[in-house]
């Protein structure tokens, strides 16, 4: 009991000290720049171990999932990771106060669980209730807090302060964690499942991106930048949900 | 303001249907001021589509695909206008001759670029499914690339009439537009060339990929 109202209280620090942060880093862009940049030379070191990384493992292993894997199999895969995301996608629509939302992410659940296989299979889809992702830092930004400046995160590439605490934040948001920590008591397959969730998602999200993964990392004439601005530009639109005209450029100005 | 004009909506829901009412509410208010309409700047996107697509299903991926892709952008968008965005501010800085010298290298530079990157998506399903009024830029068409393997992208289009002609201001993939991902990677490189704008130039003109 103390140790739960324990974790629930460091947990909600974590909250409140990831709001601090993501609201206090903030420095205007200059004129005509996407995003503030000022830890560009760090940035730049960790670009490169990041691409080393992907050339000699990511990319890779990613090609190798391609090739070994059936397409339906791959099909299947994708479905369970989305799935398995809905829970977590849940508290965040309520920590949004996005109830319609949430009781959607509720249904999806709950129809794939029951009907698709425990999720396996999409039958939601076609009942109107689509994959509608989230994560925390979506919610941040609904608290009002503020989007930050760029950083190239080690393993998790690019980011803005506000994505980054979002990250972390959204890891010990999932219900899940329950089972990644070992506070409840699941069969060692679940155990076996859930660590390995997060390799499968990142191998999966590298082998259906690959054409733009390649084109920005080995095709452009600066990949650094080529990464920073496309993130940016799609990351914001996955925060205000569509694109904004406001961010649409004005050639004629 | 944003209006949205939904077209072909799969499931005509209660709330298409309040958007749809709204929409056209407010276009009403809007109209004296909108001289493209939605619907013709959705049959010019039809139209440039049905033209990517000859290019991209013909398969053509050497020189003459990229001299027909830049053809087609002559035709269809407002490339000087996007070539001048794209310098950002550094464009003040430029000579009349070094402005003439970036047109003719920026066209061989989104020619050779944007031919690989739309013929990757050779052969999948692009439809348009709708359209945003975004004011004094223009009209924002919705359209979305069917992938059955993955994710669906959307890709967004910019329309608009400012120059006395109907033509294509951006595209948009996921959010990702192309004007302001040129403007970046131009202002990136003139920055790693400590501003010097004839190497940047002469870099553009034979680079062969953003």
């Amino acid at each position: 009991m103390v140790a739960k109202s324990f974790s629930a209280l460091a947990r909600m620090s974590l909250v409140l000290a990831a709001l601090a942060v993501a609201g206090c880093a903030s420095a205007p862009p200059e004129p005509g720049q996407l995003i503030a940049d000022p830890y560009q030379n760090t940035n730049r070191d960790i670009h490169a171990f990041n691409k080393a990384l992907d050339q000699g493992l990511l990319k890779p292993a990613s090609e190798a999932y391609d090739a070994v894997t059936p397409a339906l199999v791959k099909h299947l895969v994708r479905n369970e990771i989305q799935h398995l995301k809905l829970p977590g996608i849940f508290v965040n629509r309520i920590l949004q106060g996005e109830i319609r939302l949430a009781s959607r992410a509720f249904g999806r659940f709950g129809v794939n669980t029951a009907m698709g296989a425990g999720g396996l299979l999409d039958p939601a889809t076609e009942l109107g209730l689509p994959y509608e992702p989230t994560d925390f830092g979506v919610t941040l930004a609904a608290w009002g807090a503020d989007e930050g400046v760029y950083h190239e995160a080690p393993f998790f590439g690019p980011s803005t302060t506000r994505h980054v605490v979002g990250r972390v934040v959204n890891f010990a948001l999932d219900p899940s964690i329950l089972i990644t920590t070992g506070a409840i008591e699941v069969p060692t397959s679940i155990v076996i499942a859930d660590a390995a969730r997060l390799p499968v998602d990142v191998v999966n999200t590298r082998h259906e991106n690959a054409e733009i993964v390649d084109d920005i990392l080995y095709q452009s004439e600066d990949s650094y930048v080529s990464a920073r601005s496309a993130y940016v530009q799609n990351r914001r639109r996955f925060v205000t949900g569509e694109t904004d005209t406001e961010q649409l450029p004005d050639i004629f100005d | 303001m944003m209006t949205r004009h939904t077209r072909n909506a799969p499931n005509a829901t209660r709330r298409g249907a309040l958007a749809l009412g709204l929409g056209a509410a407010s276009l009403s208010l809007a109209a004296p001021a909108l001289a493209l309409s939605p619907s013709e700047a959705e049959a010019f996107v039809d139209g440039v589509i049905a033209d990517l697509r000859g290019i991209i299903d013909g398969g053509d991926a050497g020189p003459a695909g990229a001299a027909r892709f830049l053809a087609l952008l002559e035709e269809k968008a407002a490339i000087d206008a996007v070539a001048k965005f794209a310098m950002g501010r550094s464009w003040l800085d430029m000579s009349g001759d070094q402005q003439t010298a970036y047109g003719s290298a920026f066209r061989t530079y989104i020619s050779q670029t944007y031919q690989s990157r739309f013929g990757e998506y050779a052969g999948e399903d692009l439809i348009v499914t709708g359209s945003l009024d975004a004011g004094s830029k223009g009209v924002l068409v919705k359209s979305l690339l069917k992938r059955p393997q993955a994710e669906d992208i959307v890709v967004e289009w910019l329309v608009s009439d400012r120059s006395g002609a109907v033509l294509l201001s951006d595209i948009v993939f996921e959010g990702v537009s192309l004007a302001i991902t040129l403007r970046e990677t131009f202002g990136g490189m003139v920055e790693t060339r400590g501003g010097d704008i004839d190497r940047f130039i002469a870099d553009l003109a034979a680079s062969k990929g953003a």
